[in-house]
């Protein structure tokens, strides 16, 4: 079982002597263990293991930031090679960093003995990535099962501002990982250590050289599993952040606590400037628009005028990096550039509206009692009416105001306040996955079954579906409807209007099938066209949260007439199932009217819980086995 | 003065003609065109002007209409520059319903990302997501690119799925001396040229063209769309000049290209020569020397610069242990060499849906690289970048199309091996011994050859809590509650499940059973409505499956499905059920056989119905019950 544990230690400004060593491991000194490994004890099925994962951070004479880095890694089995590319990205915009110093060899001993094959110069290419990002590239020669191959390398940043989280794991295992550091004597910063209490850390802060070294050791891959958290909430790690810069105009001190990065947000040109900009074309539109509307109008109509008029250039950011004039200009912009222009302009239309930085659910959970900025990947806007909070994002094209965006569900978000800033916990206590489905069929004697179905989907179902229904009925067809049913038939899908971003998403249409059949058995499904039918959960053991990101109930109801010369055979017991704890539901009700010749259904699953801890899995995953096979049961027919 | 004055007017007049007729309102949009639309190009004009050999400009100005949000695709504007292909300018414009300018874009608001595939490319794509305020939006793009280089010359797209055309033109100007060709796809239009002596000039032009359906399963790439392809005569690219105007020409280039960089050092040519000295046969000694590259070396993707089109040397190859398919092939060309063997590296177009080259019309839509190793009888053709290919088997992702060979003489293009099912074997033996209460264990034997086994080799090497989830989710398994995979050999694997509840359901005292515990047939195939285009499997293939239910005691058959015999003009199926009641087993086996992986678009209503049949047959369950 993996728990995270923190831990959290101020380190300030050191005096120190230079010319400390760095990397504590030579370079190509295998151990004998090392030499002689064929699998990884701690994670047998590998296929590489990292040996080796140091880093040593230093500064230089104009304190930038020098980071030494040394990896190496055993092949374990041939599909290990593939850990054999190297691409080392860094920072080139505006030359902030670089990579120098590249070393690399492949170590291969046989009974023959000891072979070096080292990575040529001109084999190291240098290749842009983006505007912001460029990668070193190599290849290590003479790679097979069994080999070792090592390389390192120095970052050189214009600064510390860009120091990275420390990960101890990977998705190879790990054998040992350290990372040290001697921080520029101008500034003052705090870490925190992410760590599974199964996994000792050594924490050495040394008063003699200025440095503090973490390291852990035998840590297996970290693995991806269903409905997982984010990576980042169970990776073992060390994340570090600045919290006093002193430069030649006197000490800049960082955030300490909640209201202080609230303060210091809304002073900072990329943020509470931008929130408060005059932005004459966009404000004078909206007061014309808004003239006379409630509060609730206005915030309607300014989201959506926003998110109409503006497109995600598809990054994410918690400040205005290109700025709200131009992205209102260029109708394109960073996430944090959209959201605070909604924040402004919903400003100027005097809604109580703040700006709301969060993590959304990739990123993975914050830390409260460190008030680091740099926790958070985005910014949303908060508007309060009515002693009612709406979350909302400028750049979700299909989430209503009313909805609180899934990608916050089960989060922490801080409320920018001008001189307070406000945690908050983002659930959603009413507001479900809500699905009612019902089915009027009709069988006729040749096994063919007709009917007409209508949906309803509310809340996030409907944001799903009519997200994905937008995107093309065809494919929506193929996803929604036919999904279970073999050589189904779909007609007339018919959607309603969507007048509004709360109204329902109800979808008709009609379908036809044959009934499968073995000798005088025909069989019908009870399963049609509920979003469960496989058990998503295979594994035994789990080490993340499930996080199903909101609750959800699908209702499904249908009544079929059946030929009178047919008989029902086997009927689907009756079912009501729960766990001890009374989240999650699965029940069904089946009924024969043979005087009627109908068969009517009633099935619902519910879950009425987000989030299932570790140690609930086993039950969880049983149930969801459970259900899956109750689910595929079929009403049984003699024909004959 | 005047001479200025009448020279900008004329400019002018050039620039907004054809245009000058466009307004961007969406409402003027003739009603025909909307008609299973997502977009309709409203106009277009299109020039490239090959100045020298290694020199043209391509000029763009298209407007479109977006619809609606299923076509927002078209509002994501993308580039691909290197270095020879530079973005010169780009100016983007965009309007509402109306006609109304909302935002204009240049090139410094493009974005850039470099290509992800590959562990090193060359050549970065530019690119702006435009958004759309409401539907429809019009978009007014108007770019140029600048050919220091002229391998491939741009296509002349036509129109693309679910888009109408209004008005669109493509002209390209070519120097005599360097010469081009052109070749109609899914289209008979004809061009306007001229010829003043020193250039020719080709002018296409389009209108009212009502919206093509969108087929899924189709051809992959350029081979889709309704286009004009365009090849040149003679080209240059990293001031390397070539002749495009036959197979053999190009061939000659490649050869070129490849000259002297197959001398391996004298050690090595010893090393292999010993290595198949005691080998009888020559095709043994292939085999081996293959067997040899594949242990040995490995796929890493390197294209930079004429390395796009040129192979490392075989040296560096050598000292390296690893290659791009050029560097695997020419190696192992050059390997054979030592040895006395000859072979070809041969330039192919890959993916299993991907249409032969036109042995008429040489261009350069090659992006993959094989060995070719003529023999008496048949070739034997080596697919070099897979750790894992099965030797002389180059599966459905070269296979059935041409290659052209780089010999001696030039380029000779010749076909490869047809699709043969029989060499690319799926067959699942399993035992089920069931239990009273629906659980029970079972026992596969698996054997996998060609496609379906390379497909599979990320499955057999994965962790085992990876191989219990794609069982399942990928394969149908039902989930087990304990799995155990053992490979015996490279096509030989058994697997043991222990599964809680076996029957899809039971009920009182019947259990119904899936004929399989998997499922046989997944592919779904789209509609088939008056199919255009020809239809794509991954494979030609032959899968048989033989399960046996072992029943538990007190209970017996009640009704197994019919025998089923089916066949089309691509494909056979039959799938029998019998009852021992001596031994109280129930086996269910099933054959299928897809001949060719593609399928003709007059025949494809016909192969839909047949699987339709055959996911019917396999849905079907047998029926146990207790005494």
């Amino acid at each position: 079982m993996l728990k995270i544990v923190t831990g959290i230690i101020i380190v300030s400004c050191f005096i120190l002597p230079k010319g400390y060593s760095q990397l504590r491991h030579g370079f190509g000194e295998l151990s004998v263990v090392e030499t002689e490994m064929k699998r990884c004890l701690f994670d047998p099925e590998a296929a590489a293991v990292e040996l080796i994962n140091e880093g040593f951070a230093d500064y230089d004479d104009r304190y930038q930031m020098v980071t030494s880095i040394h990896r190496r890694i055993k092949i374990l089995s041939e599909k290990g090679i593939e850990n054999a590319d190297i691409s080392i990205p860094f920072y080139s915009e505006s030359e902030f960093e670089y990579i120098d110093d590249i070393e690399a060899v492949t170590i291969n001993i046989d009974e023959t003995g000891r072979k070096e094959f080292p990575v040529d110069k001109k084999t190291i290419y240098t290749k842009k990535v983006n505007q912001y990002y460029s990668e070193i590239k190599f290849a290590f020669p003479q790679v097979k099962a069994g080999s070792v191959i090592e390389y390192k390398y120095r970052s050189v940043k214009k600064n510390f501002s860009d120091l990275k989280n420390w990960h101890f794991q990977s998705r190879l295992p790990v054998c040992y990982s350290s990372f040290e550091m001697r921080p520029a004597p101008t500034l003052e910063f705090t870490y925190l250590v992410q760590k599974s209490e199964n996994y000792p850390a050594v924490i050495k802060p040394s008063s003699f050289s200025n440095t503090i070294y973490f390291e852990m050791n035998n840590l297996p891959a970290l693995a991806d599993e269903p409905y997982m958290d984010a990576r980042e909430d169970y990776i073992q790690k060390v994340s570090f952040t600045i919290t006093k810069f002193m430069g030649n105009a006197g000490s800049q001190k960082y955030m300490s606590d909640w209201n202080e990065v609230a303060r210091d947000l809304w002073d900072s040109p990329y943020f509470g400037a931008e929130i408060r900009a005059n932005l004459k074309e966009p404000q004078q539109i909206i007061a014309t628009a808004i003239a006379g509307k409630s509060d609730m109008e206005k915030m309607l109509f300014i989201y959506d005028f926003v998110r109409k008029n503006t497109k995600w250039n598809g990054l994410n950011s918690h400040s205005a990096v290109e700025g709200v004039r131009t992205a209102w200009n260029k109708k394109s912009g960073t996430s944090g550039s959209i959201n605070l222009l909604l924040v402004n302009l919903m400003r100027s239309a005097d809604l109580e509206v703040y700006p709301m930085l969060v993590s959304e659910r990739g990123n993975g959970k914050i830390n409260i009692k460190t008030p680091f900025v740099s926790q958070f990947d985005n910014v949303y806007a908060a508007v309060m009416i009515n002693g009612k909070k709406y979350y909302l994002d400028a750049t979700a094209a299909y989430a209503p105001a009313n909805l609180i965006p899934r990608s916050i569900l089960n989060t922490t978000a801080l409320i920018v306040k001008s001189r307070s800033g406000e945690l908050v916990t983002v659930e959603e206590p009413d507001r479900k996955y809500r699905e009612v489905i019902y089915l009027n069929g009709y069988l006729s004697a040749d096994g063919r079954m007709s009917a007409a179905v209508q949906t309803v989907s509310r809340d996030y179902a409907r944001e799903e579906k009519s997200k994905n229904y937008l995107k093309g009925k065809e494919k929506y067809v193929e996803n929604y409807i036919k999904r279970r049913l073999v050589n189904v038939t779909v007609d007339s899908l018919e959607v309603e209007d969507m007048k509004t971003d709360s109204s329902d998403f109800k979808q008709k249409f009609k379908i036809g099938y044959t009934l499968q059949n073995t000798g005088d058995y025909s069989f019908l499904e009870l399963n049609m066209f509920s979003g469960f039918a496989e058990n998503p959960f295979t594994v035994n053991d789990r080490f993340s949260v499930v996080n199903f990101g909101y609750k959800s109930v699908e209702n499904i109801s249908w009544i079929v007439k059946i030929p009178l010369t047919w008989a029902v055979d086997a009927l689907p017991k009756n079912i009501r199932m729960t766990n001890e704890g009374k989240s999650v539901l699965f029940s069904r009700e089946l009924a024969y009217n043979k005087e009627t010749a109908q068969i009517s259904a009633r099935i619902k699953i519910e879950l009425n819980k987000s989030l299932f801890t570790a140690e609930e899995y086993p039950a969880l995953k049983e149930f969801f086995k459970k259900m899956a096979g109750m689910l595929n049961e079929q009403i049984v027919f003699k024909t004959k | 003065m005047k001479k200025i004055i009448v020279l900008l007017f004329g400019l002018l007049v050039f620039v907004t003609a054809g245009f000058s007729q466009i307004t961007y309102s969406a409402e003027s949009i003739p009603e025909s065109l909307m008609l299973g639309a997502n977009v309709v190009k409203r106009s277009e004009e299109i020039s490239f002007e090959v100045t020298d050999v290694d020199r043209a400009i391509y000029k763009v100005h298209k407007v479109i209409t977006v619809l609606n949000k299923v076509a927002e695709g078209s509002l994501f504007f993308l580039e691909f520059t290197n270095k020879y292909i530079s973005l010169e300018h780009c100016d983007i414009k965009v309007f509402d319903r109306s006609g109304t300018l909302i935002v204009k874009y240049k090139k410094k608001d493009l974005s850039q990302q470099a290509p992800g595939s590959g562990l090193i490319s060359e050549g970065i794509y530019n690119y702006i997501s435009i958004g759309a305020p409401s539907y429809p939006v019009t978009v007014d793009f108007m770019y140029e690119l600048k050919y220091s280089g002229t391998l491939s010359y741009p296509d002349y797209t036509i129109q693309e799925d679910n888009e109408a055309v209004e008005l669109s033109s493509f002209i390209i100007k070519v120097p005599k001396s360097i010469g081009v060709r052109y070749k109609e796809q899914r289209t008979k239009i004809l061009p306007d040229s001229t010829d003043d002596g020193k250039t020719i000039t080709y002018k296409w032009s389009v209108k009212d063209l009502a919206a093509i359906k969108d087929e899924k399963g189709s051809a992959g790439g350029q081979w889709t769309d309704p286009a004009i392809r365009l090849a040149p005569n003679k080209f240059k690219i990293y001031n390397s000049n070539g002749d495009m105007s036959s197979w053999k020409n190009f061939g000659l280039w490649e050869k070129e290209l490849i000259k002297n960089l197959d001398v391996l050092p004298e050690e090595r040519r010893a090393f292999f020569q010993n290595m198949v000295k005691d080998v009888p046969s020559e095709k043994e000694k292939i085999a081996v020397l293959y067997n040899y590259l594949q242990q040995n070396f490995r796929y890493v993707s390197i294209q930079l610069g004429i390395g796009g089109w040129q192979p490392f040397a075989a040296k560096f190859t050598d000292e390296k242990k690893y290659g791009d398919c050029k560097a695997l092939s020419f190696y192992l060309h050059a390997v054979l060499k030592t040895i006395g063997i000859r072979s070809h590296v041969a330039l192919i177009n890959c993916h299993y849906n991907q249409q032969p080259v036109d042995p008429y019309f040489p261009c350069n839509d090659f992006t993959h690289m094989i060995l070719c190793v003529p023999q008496k009888n048949d070739s034997i053709w080596l697919e070099c970048t897979s750790k894992t290919a099965d030797f002389n088997y180059l599966g459905s992702f070269t296979e059935n199309r041409y290659a052209l060979l780089v010999t001696e003489e030039g380029g000779v293009l010749v076909s490869t091996p047809v699709s043969d099912p029989s060499r690319n074997k799926i067959s699942l033996v399993t035992k089920i011994y069931l239990n009273e209460d629906g659980s029970g264990k079972t026992s596969s034997m698996l054997f996998v050859t060609g496609d379906i086994r390379e497909k599979l080799e990320d499955f057999f090497t994965a962790k085992s809590d990876e191989q219990k989830d794609l069982i399942v989710n990928s394969f149908g398994f039902k989930q087990p509650d304990d799995f155990k995979m053992t490979r015996l050999d490279k096509e030989n694997i058994r697997i043991d499940l222990e599964i809680e509840k076996i029957p899809q359901f039971s009920t009182g005292s019947k259990m119904f059973l899936n004929p399989r515990i998997y499922s046989f047939w997944p592919i779904y195939m789209p509609l088939s409505d008056n199919r255009k285009q020809d239809y794509f499997f991954p494979y030609a293939e032959s899968k048989n499956d033989t399960t046996i239910y072992q029943l538990p005691d007190g209970f017996t058959m009640d009704a197994i499905p019919q025998f089923v015999d089916r066949k089309c003009g691509y494909a056979t199926y039959s799938a029998n059920y019998t009852y021992n009641k001596d031994k109280n087993q129930l086996t269910s086996t099933a054959m299928l056989e897809v001949f060719k992986n593609r399928i003709p678009s007059d025949s494809y209503a016909e192969v839909k119905s047949f699987f339709d049949q055959v996911a019917g047959d396999e849905a079907r369950k047998i029926v146990i019950k207790r005494n």
